[in-house]
């Protein structure tokens, strides 16, 4: 089941999204940063992981 | 006065020798394979006694194919191989060609044994970072739970209010170290860690 998420932690999820989508972002972020950021902002491995 | 010498001839002689009589073996080449074979001998002088070595050819070859026939001639040669002298293995250029090969095979193993450990999977280290920084707010979390009501007693400040307020601050802290990415922590780190312990890899 799908878990349902905070405002906050939508808005978290598309700024991620958008990094991840975006070309010009760095290997490391992408692998450090990206889940860094969604860990802290407590949004669930499992949607990170679709979008990553 | 009949000089022994007179008879002996060179092999190109004897091989016109055979000629001339309408054996086979009639060239140089015969005669020499026929010497290298031992199917004939040359004497001391480098010369061939032509009855002699009619006869001997006779004997050794085989006269369908006219190569030398089974257990006549020279012996053959046996093939090199390693054999063991003085308990150690004589080394042939083969053998040592194989153990060469088997060498450089066991290096590129271990070489490739070593990048696969050295080298990690980036889905793998992307679950260990959520994972690890997710512990990390975990702890945080639960360290407000845990910790509120204490301070609220002393504060004389309700417990629920003090647990809002702290959830709120930490999550204010969490944010910001979310804003800051953990690149930048990193680099941040490296600068500040000039005067501490050095970390390399």
């Amino acid at each position: 089941m799908r878990e349902t998420l905070t405002r906050e932690q939508e808005a978290a999820l598309d700024a991620l999204k958008a990094t991840i989508l975006d070309p010009a972002t760095p290997t490391l972020v992408l692998a450090i940063d990206v889940p860094m950021r969604a860990a802290m902002l407590g949004v669930p491995w499992s949607r990170l992981r679709s979008a990553l | 006065m009949s000089r022994p010498d007179a008879a002996r001839l060179t092999r190109t002689a004897y091989a016109a020798h055979r000629k001339a009589r309408g054996l086979p073996g009639g060239t140089l080449r015969s005669v020499q394979h026929a010497i290298a074979d031992g199917r004939i001998t040359i004497g001391p002088d480098g010369k061939l006694d032509p009855a002699e070595a009619d006869r001997k050819w006779r004997n050794n070859t085989m006269p369908d194919r006219g190569g030398t026939r089974p257990g006549a001639g020279r012996p053959r040669r046996k093939k090199a191989k390693a054999e063991a002298v003085d308990g150690r293995e004589a080394t042939t250029m083969p053998e040592l060609r194989r153990q060469r090969e088997a060498v450089r095979l066991r290096r590129e193993r271990l070489e490739l044994r070593r990048l696969e450990q050295d080298t990690f999977d980036r889905a793998a280290l992307k679950a260990c970072t959520f994972k690890l920084w997710r512990s990390v707010r975990d702890r945080l979390d639960a360290a407000v739970g845990r910790e509120s009501p204490l301070p609220a007693a002393r504060l004389g400040v309700e417990e629920g209010r003090m647990y809002r307020e702290l959830r709120a601050f930490v999550r204010g802290v969490e944010q910001e170290i979310s804003d800051r990415g953990a690149v930048k922590l990193l680099a941040e780190a490296g600068k500040a860690g000039d005067e501490d312990e050095e970390v390399r890899p």
